[in-house]
């Protein structure tokens, strides 16, 4: 059977698809927070040498990779609305933006949590920290270059190409920032076997999946929302239920 | 080939002699680099030892401060008078024309600052090793902060609050040259070898001159549809 993978490029049919989706998403990702919460912070053992106080790895880990992984997605989607000149990817990126910015936050905030106990200070410029700090930056850029921008399609294209720019920028800056000053503990999730307990990698999992799930599901809903704003004119909008009554 | 050089050569021409026209812009840059300088020791304290150590860092940032100053100028005065978008009509490649637009922007903007240094060099008794190479940094790194700020320049045109968002955008793209800038006088004064900075600077030098000008023309395009 041939799928027409196009017909939910349009926002008309991807706002129901959307409203059916988001339940699933959420209510899996509100199962797998309850199970990571519960397999890092009451299962797993204490570390051998940072005692409980590692445990806030369980959210500081996952909140900085997705911080991470949600600037790419959102500068392929940026990518994709400025060269086919699609609606929906456009508004994909402007709703992942502040998802990914509130990750980048949390990962920063758990971070000086971890290292009071750990190095003994809030905060120091150590490579990671620092290129952490500045992809919030970037984020914080792209949503202030959106919001600032009147016609939703200036800003759509403006914003993408500054995503698309900071996207080339970030291995230049990470580097650059690596090389400038190194502190930060190396990864222990390595993809050739890792120096990690069996349980403490399955909490980790678990927490990972579930900040990926809740990013869906928020996501979404915010790209729903964006949908009605822009599209408050035409026909359709106006026949939907929710909006009628 | 050569009419692309020429090309580059008029539109720079046009700009310098524009600039000529009202020198005081092109001094009001230089004066607030002098100043924020000349801020730090007072806000710090005169100790001779701090100040030589933080001379290259304070040199370097208040530089990207003053470039960003300018960048508003860029292309804000040709878009009111309706140049830009002749400019845009014109046959000729736009990226040419954004290149010249960007090389006389830091001939007014970046180079000025970069002969000032050794005197602002000497008022933190810089050694003279170091302010060499400061000066060095600083001519690879300036061009490269005016072609990224040219980016940001071309998205915020015409916008409310512009000169704010245009800082918050590029300052966090001209991290690199910074830190690399900085860490080039660093490794002279440690006696280190500092021709990896410079290198390093270098070739962003020249990655910024392959790919900056046609992304703000891209940039312009956007916003002047």
């Amino acid at each position: 059977m041939a799928i027409n993978w196009f017909k939910y490029s349009a926002p008309t049919m991807f706002y129901p698809l959307a409203g059916k989706l988001i339940p699933w998403f959420a209510v899996s990702s509100a199962i797998l927070f309850a199970a990571g919460l519960y397999l890092g912070f009451v299962v797993a053992p204490a570390d051998a040498t940072q005692g409980e106080f590692y445990r806030i790895i369980y959210i500081h880990v996952p909140t900085s990779m997705l911080s991470m992984f949600l600037y790419l997605v959102m500068a392929g989607y940026a990518a994709l609305g400025l060269i086919f000149n699609t609606r929906l990817s456009a508004m994909m990126a402007s709703a992942i933006a502040p998802t990914g910015a509130l990750f980048a936050f949390i990962a920063l905030w758990t971070g000086a949590l971890w290292g009071k106990p750990m190095w003994g200070t809030w905060w120091v410029w150590d490579a990671r920290l620092t290129s952490e700090l500045i992809l919030l930056f970037l984020y914080l850029g792209f949503i202030s270059l959106h919001a600032s921008i009147d016609d939703p399609r200036r800003a759509d294209r403006a914003a993408a190409l500054l995503a698309i720019v900071g996207s080339v920028n970030v291995p230049i800056i990470y580097f650059s920032v690596k090389w400038w000053n190194t502190l930060h503990q190396g990864s222990t999730i390595k993809f050739s076997g890792t120096s990690m307990q069996v349980t403490m990698q399955h909490a980790m999992f678990t927490m990972l999946a579930a900040c990926w799930l809740y990013a869906v599901a928020v996501v979404l809903s915010r790209v729903r929302s964006i949908i009605l704003e822009r599209e408050r004119h035409t026909k359709w909008i106006a026949e939907l239920s929710e909006v009628k009554s | 080939m050569n009419k692309i050089l020429l090309l580059l050569i008029m539109v720079t021409r046009r700009d310098l002699v524009l600039a000529m026209r009202r020198r005081a812009d092109v001094l009001t840059t230089l004066i607030f680099f002098v100043m924020v300088v000349s801020l730090f020791p007072l806000g710090v304290g005169p100790e001779t030892d701090m100040l030589r150590k933080m001379a290259p860092g304070v040199l370097w940032v208040s530089a990207l401060l003053a470039s960003m100053l300018s960048l508003g100028r860029l292309f804000s005065a040709d878009y009111l008078d309706g140049t830009l978008e002749q400019m845009l009509l014109a046959p000729q490649s736009l990226s040419v024309l954004v290149l010249g637009k960007m090389a006389a922007h830091w001939m007014v903007s970046g180079l000025p600052l970069v002969l000032m240094t050794p005197v602002l060099g000497l008022q933190f008794d810089m050694p003279l090793k170091a302010v060499g190479v400061l000066m060095l940094s600083l001519l690879l790194g300036t061009p490269v902060l005016s072609m990224i700020g040219a980016i940001g320049a071309a998205l915020t045109l015409g916008l409310r609050g512009g000169g704010v968002l245009l800082s918050l955008l590029v300052l966090p793209l001209c991290i690199p040259v910074l830190i690399f800038g900085t860490g080039a006088v660093g490794a002279a004064t440690d006696g280190l070898g500092y021709s990896s900075h410079l290198s390093l600077l270098g070739a962003l030098l020249v990655l910024a001159a392959v790919f900056t000008p046609w992304v703000a023309a891209q940039a312009l395009r956007i916003s002047m549809e």
